[in-house]
């Protein structure tokens, strides 16, 4: 019996179906976890208290809101197009959670290790604006169509800042793998090589994913809330996980383009090996979980950009830089060989 | 240096977001030691914040020692009051005598003067220093009857206690 249990299992694992449901449970259960500490955090940093009611120190607060999500009426506007509007917080959430299917968060747990696995990632994610936009222009009002064209313009302009700091990375490591950018950086992490473009795509990624100070697309004092104005109980839940999916999606990929992956820190010195002691799996988290930090720390401290300030910043001075950055790369690379 | 190359520097070097950084992460790494010292918020009905001493809210009746109103019915509370906020009702008793049968303040017109508890002969109503005045009955909470001021004359902190006696 325990045998067939077993074998069962093993099944499971060889086909990637085992991998599949943990890594969509944890992704759908970090989303109150990170709401929880997003609030405690801002709020320490604000000198107040944050959450404290539901549970010691509110730490049941996500799994509250997620209850009263559930609970509440899913209002459709009158004027709104009824189809486009359900379809949008499914084309929101659903390109966040795939992105995760190349993530290799240990050497022997990842979904799938596909040869272009990168390109997959940035090509994913842009669906997910689909989402957004759609969001905007079905809900048939103002907030929510300005919410959905800012964010339209914010994405394309952070697209190419990202993907032109990750080729710095790709040119070290030689591959689009995740996994093998992993191995590469078995010694030396990309972080210090790359430092340009580990800040080039810090910043592009709290654009990417309309966090503060970026958040224009639902900044709260102009647009009320932006594209998810008018929408209410589980489809709003829906933007919302897809918000905190992709932050997780990020820094995943900023952690494994230049921070190692699972590799511990100072591979380079021998003493240092002792470290590998501890599974990869928990450096991976401990750096995605301090990237994710920084987005709150981020929020917590700078205002946000005027419009026009945003696309200055991404045209006139990410984009260049990350232009610059390949072109160092590619002759220190070419005089090293 | 000149001031451009300055100001050019700590553009490049991105020093003014850093400092941004280490006052909120300071802050934060200090609310993790002592959280006690740094964050500001009261848990409110947990921890309440204590009224000033002058502090001038809710009305409350005070009783003789053994138990029957302070009151006489005389009625100058109701005849100072600048708003016109108390009323005394009497009634003649079995010997005579003026009997106070119901007394009631409206919250709404109370200016919180203090006029009436100067006045009061007998030192029978008071302003105590209790400030939530929320109720479950919406005309409980502005027209305040006599069983209420008595409960509230019973439990709390007297502002004449400090002030004037
Ligand atoms: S406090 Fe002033 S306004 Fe209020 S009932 Fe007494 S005398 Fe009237
Ligand atoms: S409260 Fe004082 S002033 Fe008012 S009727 Fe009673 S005894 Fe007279």
């Amino acid at each position: 019996m325990t045998a067939q249990v077993l074998d069962m299992v093993k099944f499971l694992w060889a086909h990637s179906v085992l991998q599949i449901v943990i890594v969509f449970a944890c992704t759908l259960m970090m989303v109150p976890i990170l709401t929880w500490v997003e609030r405690k955090v801002i709020g320490h940093m604000q000198v107040r208290l944050g959450p404290m009611r539901v549970g010691p120190h509110g730490i049941l607060q996500g799994i509250a809101d997620g209850v009263k999500l559930l609970l509440k009426e899913n209002i459709v506007p009158s004027g709104a197009d009824k189809r486009i509007f359900v379809l949008a917080p499914i084309l929101s959430l659903v390109p966040a959670m795939i992105a995760f299917s190349v993530i290799p968060f240990d050497h022997w747990f990842y979904i799938t290790d596909i040869n272009i696995a990168v390109l997959y990632v940035l090509a994913i994610s842009s669906v997910g604006t689909y989402g957004i936009i759609l969001a905007g222009w079905s809900s048939n009002s103002k907030y929510a169509l300005l919410g959905a064209l800012r964010s339209a313009a914010q994405v394309i302009s952070y697209e190419l800042a990202i993907g032109l700091s990750l080729v710095g990375p790709l040119m070290m490591a030689g591959t689009l793998s995740m996994v093998g950018i992993t191995k590469a950086q078995a010694e030396h992490w990309f972080l210090l090589p790359q430092i340009v473009g580990f800040f080039i795509y810090f910043v592009a990624m709290l654009a990417e994913t309309n966090r503060s100070p970026f958040d224009l697309p639902e900044a709260e004092t102009e647009l009320v809330a932006g594209f998810h104005v008018e929408y209410s109980g589980m489809r709003f839940a829906f933007f919302f996980i897809a918000e905190y999916a992709n932050m997780v999606l990020v820094s995943s990929m900023a952690t494994v383009m230049f921070l190692g992956g699972w590799n511990p820190p100072f591979q380079m010195f021998e003493v240092m090996h002792v470290l590998q002691k501890v599974p990869g799996i928990f450096w991976f988290f401990g750096k995605v979980a301090f990237l994710l930090f920084c987005f709150l720390w981020v929020r917590a401290t700078f205002p946000r950009f005027r419009y026009d300030q945003l696309m200055r910043l991404g045209w006139k001075v990410l984009i260049p830089m990350a232009l610059g950055n390949i072109l160092v790369t590619g002759i220190v690379l070419a005089l090293l060989k | 240096m000149s001031n451009a190359f300055k100001k050019f520097i700590r553009a490049v070097t991105l020093v003014d977001l850093f400092k941004g950084l280490a006052l909120t992460g300071s802050v934060w790494v200090r609310s993790i030691i002592t959280p006690r010292q740094v964050l500001v918020t009261r848990p409110y009905p947990e921890v309440k914040r204590p009224a000033f001493p002058n502090f001038k809210g809710h009305h409350g009746f005070l009783l003789n020692e053994d138990g029957s109103l302070k009151c006489v019915g005389c009625g100058i509370c109701a005849g100072v009051c600048p708003a016109k906020a108390i009323r005394v009702y009497t009634e003649e008793g079995k010997d005579h005598e003026k009997v106070v049968v119901g007394y009631e303040i409206d919250a709404f017109r109370c200016i919180y003067c203090g006029f009436c508890q100067e006045a009061c002969p007998k030192d029978a109503i008071v302003l105590t220093r209790l400030y939530e005045l929320a109720d479950y009955d919406n005309r409980a909470c502005y027209r305040w009857k006599m069983d209420r001021l008595v409960e509230v004359g019973k439990k709390r902190p007297l502002f004449r206690d400090e002030v004037n006696l």
